[in-house]
């Protein structure tokens, strides 16, 4: 059985460095943040593995958008799954709006007067959700002028109206541009999910999820291997892991999350749960890290980037 | 891209655990830069997690002046310094089978009973003679404060690169371990426990460290905590601010603890202001993660800050 071997961090060091160093020790949060830098960096290189990237939580508000969009313009992930939420402010974003730097301890009430909304220690402005119900539906009569079919997989929406975006940073663009789907099953339970749902009763315009299983499906079943980056857990990652029990389980697998698996939820619960649900196999790498995904997931990236060739 | 260059991208988002981190290597460099005495609590498994060798070079180089420790650490450090090793075991385990194999859990790390014996139990034994016999000859009384019981057991143990304990007494250093009884070092006074044929002559006198403690509190020109974890080692640092006068101008926490249930492990630093152990105005956060993956990031990126340039 190996030791665990002292870390030794000394001035000056690469990611990676700091990455080898938590391997050598290979215990603990450090020891499973070595072992899912190494997963991501496989999932990265294998041209064999459907990479499924899965957004829950605040990853947009959370500073991360630039470094999800870096993933998919490499086309290092082959589709993502996301919540509405992080759509939603990607959009805000894209419309100029921006995530502020603000309290945790904060007075909400005097917040909500002054209309401004809380995201822990992240502020945003309401108006920006008022400017995002004009664009969408602006940017919605576009997409709708160019298709004759008003029944759309959201992840159709969602690629019309990345189509139509002009920003460098935005994830939503970048998978347009590189042709990642983006997939949003509860799209509804967000903003940009109250303006497509009144756009659409008064527009003729629905949401037809099934064409998005049809996709998904799709997906999985040309895969040769199955990976997925879970970040949170949510609806994302039980989509995911659903989605890839048509075949049989992901081969390899990191989640990062802060929920805890004695609840009993989906998004505390280890991936080993999901072996007993054939969602993920047996022999696959799988790996959760317990930590604040702001915090690992540019780790994990800086590190597995450096890894390409 | 080096550790410091990721840490100021977590600082350009400024959100969540991301910004909390990089705010954390901000404050810790401020307070090296400052001359502030540092106060580190050191608490939760990390010996055995591999962070020793971090902390010795934390000591070599001057970043901590004051050392509070639980006692477990320093057994862990002893253990390590005369040949016993921690294993990288697994958590999903049968805790029966490794009890009967006498092998010990801490998580993920496995460490085997005998080692305890062999590097713990019979060397520390000979050192608690050879304290007695010296104190003895030299002024008739084998009482000694905590701090002083580990200067000795520095300069009497076997020289060694690898030991926080050695460490601390060749850069002189104190080393405050309040709850010593609390860990081996107390089972050392169990006369029916195996390995323990006489039970040490010194007498430790448990509040023999506190004048002296305070004193370095009053004076200091500032005061800075880093706290690992929480536990007696944090409440014996911010009691002696609080009793000083000498509230902390710098503090950095990094816990998993949650503040509900009202333990100090959890609680936030703004508790501490209203108890008068932490300035209002003081730079202080607390990072909601795991040690050992915050702490060699928080380390990695002010040592390039202040040692590279």
């Amino acid at each position: 059985m190996d030791f665990v071997q002292q870390m030794k961090i000394v001035a000056n060091i690469q990611v990676s460095q700091l990455v080898e160093a938590m391997r050598s020790s290979g215990v603990l949060g450090a020891g499973r943040v070595a072992k899912a830098a190494e997963v991501l960096a496989d999932l990265l290189k294998d041209p064999d593995y459907t990479v499924f990237l899965s957004l829950a939580g605040p990853v947009v508000p959370g500073g991360l958008r630039s470094v999800v969009a870096e993933l998919i313009k490499r086309r290092a992930v082959d589709a993502v799954v996301s919540n509405g939420a992080n759509i939603t402010h990607d959009l805000v974003e894209a419309l100029g709006f921006r995530h502020v730097k603000g309290n945790l301890a904060a007075d909400d009430v005097k917040l909500g007067e002054e209309g401004i909304g809380r995201i822990g220690d992240v502020y945003v402005e309401q108006q920006a959700f008022q400017a995002l119900e004009k664009e969408s539906y602006r940017l919605l009569d576009r997409l709708l002028q160019e298709k004759t079919e008003r029944k759309l997989g959201v992840y159709e929406i969602l690629e019309g109206l990345g189509r139509l975006l002009v920003d460098g940073d935005s994830l939503l663009a970048a998978a347009s541009q590189t042709g990642v789907p983006v997939f949003s099953p509860g799209i509804y339970d967000s903003m940009l999910g109250l303006h497509l749902w009144t756009y659409g009763r008064s527009k003729g315009l629905t949401v037809d999820l099934a064409k998005d299983m049809d996709r998904m499906a799709e997906l999985v079943f040309n895969s040769k291997k199955i990976g997925a980056v879970i970040l949170g857990g949510g609806m994302p990652k039980h989509y995911v892991l659903g989605a890839s029990m048509l075949k049989g389980g992901v081969d390899a697998a990191l989640q990062i999350t802060m929920d805890r698996p004695e609840t009993g939820s989906l998004s505390g619960a280890t991936l080993e749960e999901a072996i007993s649900w054939r969602k993920a196999k047996p022999e696959g790498s799988l790996v959760t890290v317990t930590a604040d995904f702001t915090i690992v997931f540019p780790l994990l990236v800086a590190y597995a980037l450096s890894k390409l060739p | 891209m080096t550790v410091n260059q990721l840490i100021l991208e977590m600082g350009r988002s400024g959100s969540f655990g991301a910004g909390r981190l990089a705010k954390a290597v901000d404050i810790y460099e401020q307070m090296l830069r400052d001359d502030a005495t540092i106060f580190f609590g050191f608490s939760g498994a990390m010996v055995p997690a591999g962070m020793k060798q971090i902390v010795i070079e934390m000591i070599k180089r001057d970043m901590v002046d004051v050392i509070v420790s639980t006692g477990a650490n320093m057994v862990h450090d002893f253990v390590e310094a005369y040949g016993g090793r921690h294993f990288k075991g697994t958590c999903q385990t049968d805790d029966s089978k490794l009890y009967s194999e006498k092998i010990d859990r801490i998580y993920d790390v496995f460490i085997p009973d005998q080692y305890f014996v062999d590097c713990f139990d019979k060397p520390m034994l000979g050192i608690c003679q050879e304290i007695y016999g010296e104190m003895m000859k030299n002024k008739n009384s084998p009482r000694l404060s905590i701090s002083e019981f580990f200067k000795k057991v520095g300069m009497l143990m076997k020289p060694c690169e690898d030991s926080i304990i050695y460490a601390a007494y060749k850069a002189d250093k104190p080393i405050y371990v309040p709850a010593l009884n609390d860990s081996c070092f107390g089972l050392l006074w169990d006369r029916k426990y195996p390995s323990v044929k006489e039970v040490p002559k010194i007498q430790l006198d448990v509040m023999g460290d506190m004048e002296n403690f305070f004193e370095m509190f009053r004076a200091s020109k500032k005061t800075g905590a880093l706290v690992l974890g929480g536990g007696v080692p944090k409440n014996f640092i911010f009691q002696a601010a609080f009793t000083t006068g000498k509230k902390l101008d710098y503090a950095i926490q990094i816990t998993m603890d949650r503040p509900e249930p009202g333990g100090l492990s959890g609680a936030t630093l703004e508790e501490a202001v209203s108890w008068g152990k932490v300035k209002s105005k003081a730079s202080y956060v607390q990072v909601i993660g795991d040690t050992t993956i915050c702490f060699p990031i928080m380390v990695a990126a002010v040592m390039e800050r202040i040692f590279e340039k």
